[in-house]
């Protein structure tokens, strides 16, 4: 078999983490658990150490091999001090025996796992510092346009573009704990053509697009990226944090914004809150879902009224030639350097195809709303 | 610019949301999980970076699902992994596991199968490789010409044995098999049972129609 055959028959098989649990934490408890599972707890280490490590991290790490590895690591659960009050409730499991990272760490302590995490990280070296000037595709796009030249920042722009990058990690660390790990994927993808312009403008690294998932549809694919697009949007605006106004909202927060299995849809299955819903009126998984449809359609125009700040009215075309769904916004050219990374984040996240994706068609003034938003890309691409 | 791709095992803490420096005593700023997702909506080959790390884990977590349910499996699956490590052997045992032809004239008239293409696979010693199969598939193993020693053991939950026709039909309620192949001699004889220390390579058969787990 190919390694994308074995890629897609892995990526296939729903996530499933029924791990034994592990409830005595005493050195006698351990010590019997080690007795009575060893054959377990053996092979979890020695399959996760096979398959995360390579020999040269092994030996950063004072290992010779995966099977010193084993030992080390079977010594220490039996002997060593472990706090499960510091495990979190995954860790306090079987589960235990395939976190590489846990056990690394054990070995050589937080500072030093640090340290040798970055030497291990693979880094490429690419080009300049110009290529990621954001003001520089800012500027390009304006002057295509024949505007004026934009204002310069006040910020040093690699400082901006520093503090974006960080929030952007922050926030996509809270779309892996708010949803699960597929839909980060879904985002890196589907983000992808505006990290390049953030990021990595001009530069060969950036050439090619990546495409995840050959197994589904241009189309399904299409609808997952822009799912996870707008889920990250909502979270980038915090729109979370806010005491939901209506129904439709908590249902929306309930099921697509809480941890759930790593399937599309990637949401929490309506049957499963049923309970929760009765007290606020709703009486079964159909009326969840549609309290849920709802929802996701006053988010995006809570979304698209945040955005309207970063937007001026435009004059739409008119004639024969004219597009059906002409933008009647563009991103105000008085914006900093911040703002319009925002924005172009904000706009590419606010896409037509989010009423096919939660199943808003029928709603006109949705759709009126959104194709009437600018285009976020600021380069022919 | 300078691109950081997060190794595998920092990657893997974070898909499975564990935060690296809370379980060690440590402040989390600055902490490699952090770092790495910075690292991360900056990166190029993050989309697939990632994904390669999120299938890691399924098949980490998979595979420990089989092992918990099954500790003849474990027990066997562990002699076939360290019986590389004392003979210190190449890799490849040129030996394949093929679905025998009847899957394919099946799939000509029903149309293309929806789940991967999982037709043929090489085992490798010290190994244990999943095989996905539909119930009344058979797969056969088959040496390489120069390399065609060898016997094969299989074992299920209830039973065990030599398997010398190098064929298993998997029948409903089979699944999980463990085929154990040997590398083996001229003229030695092959017992009942793999004998410890022999270097061996290992297919396990599970239900496609049932990847999620087993009883």
């Amino acid at each position: 078999m190919d390694a994308d055959a074995e890629q897609n028959f892995w990526s296939l098989i729903p996530a499933q983490r029924s791990y034994l649990p592990i409830e005595d934490w005493s050195l006698l408890g351990r010590q019997r658990l080690v007795e009575t599972h060893e054959s377990i707890i053996r092979l979890l280490l020695d399959e996760s150490f096979t398959l995360f490590v390579d020999e040269a991290s092994l030996s950063l790490f004072g290992f010779q091999d995966v099977e010193s590895a084993v030992e080390w690591c079977l010594h220490r659960f039996v002997h060593g001090e472990l706090d499960p009050s510091r495990l979190s409730a995954a860790a306090r499991t079987f589960q235990l025996f395939t976190q590489v990272h846990f056990w690394l760490a054990q070995k050589v302590g937080a500072a030093g796992f640090r340290s040798r995490m970055r030497m291990l990280h693979q880094t490429s070296a690419s080009r300049t510092s110009a290529s990621t000037d954001p003001e520089a595709a800012f500027a390009s796009k304006t002057s295509s346009e024949g505007q004026a030249s934009q204002p310069m920042e006040n910020l040093d722009p690699s400082n901006t573009l520093t503090s974006f990058q960080h929030r952007l990690a922050t926030t996509l660390a809270s779309l892996n704990q708010h949803t699960c790990a597929d839909l980060v994927t879904w985002w890196l993808e589907g983000s992808y053509r505006l990290r390049r312009q953030w990021f990595g403008r001009q530069n060969a690294d950036w050439a090619g697009v990546p495409e995840i998932g050959t197994h589904l549809s241009k189309k399904q694919r299409s609808i997952l990226r822009h799912d996870a697009l707008f889920r990250f949007l909502c979270l980038w605006f915090r729109l979370e944090r806010n005491r939901p106004q209506s129904i439709g909202l908590v249902a929306a927060f309930a099921l697509c914004f809480a941890p759930c299995e790593n399937r599309a849809p990637y949401r929490v299955p309506e049957c499963t809150v049923v309970e929760k819903f009765r007290s606020l009126g709703l009486k079964g998984p159909r009326e969840i879902a549609q309290a849920r449809k709802i929802g996701m359609g006053e988010l995006i125009e809570l979304s698209i009224g945040l955005v309207r700040r970063w937007l001026v009215p435009v004059t739409p075309p008119k004639g024969p030639l004219a597009p059906t769904h002409p933008p009647a916004w563009d991103i105000s050219p008085e914006l900093s350097l911040l703002e319009r990374l925002e924005c172009s984040l904000a706009v590419a996240s606010l896409s037509p195809t989010l009423l096919h994706v939660y199943s808003l068609l029928d709603s006109s003034e949705l759709s009126r709303q959104l194709h009437a938003l600018p285009s976020p890309y600021l380069e022919d691409t | 610019m300078t691109h950081i791709r997060p190794h595998a095992i920092v990657l893997d803490a974070m898909v499975c949301g564990q935060p690296l420096d809370a379980q060690n005593g440590a402040s989390e700023t600055h902490s490699p999980e952090s770092q790495a997702w910075e690292a991360l909506v900056s990166s190029p080959t993050a989309a697939q970076d990632w994904h390669d790390a999120v299938v890691r884990r399924q098949r980490m977590d998979q595979t420990a699902m089989w092992i918990q349910t099954h500790p003849w499996l474990a027990r066997a699956w562990l002699t076939i992994r360290t019986s590389r490590r004392r003979r210190h052997s190449a890799a490849t045992a040129a030996v394949v596991a093929q679905l025998e032809p009847l899957a394919n004239r099946l799939t000509a008239v029903l149309g293309p199968d929806a789940s991967p293409a999982l037709h043929r696979l090489e085992l490798e010693w010290g190994a244990v490789k999943v095989f996905p199969m539909n119930i009344n598939e058979v797969v056969s193993l088959s040496g390489q010409e120069t390399q065609s020693n060898f016997a094969i053991h299989y074992q299920t939950a209830t039973s065990s044995g030599i398997l010398e026709s190098g064929r298993w039909r998997l029948e409903p309620g089979d699944a999980p098999v463990l085929l154990q192949v040997t590398a083996s001699t001229h003229g030695e004889n092959v017992g009942s049972s793999p004998s410890p220390g022999q270097l061996s390579a290992g297919v396990l058969l599970v239900e496609s129609s049932d990847q999620r787990g087993l009883p």
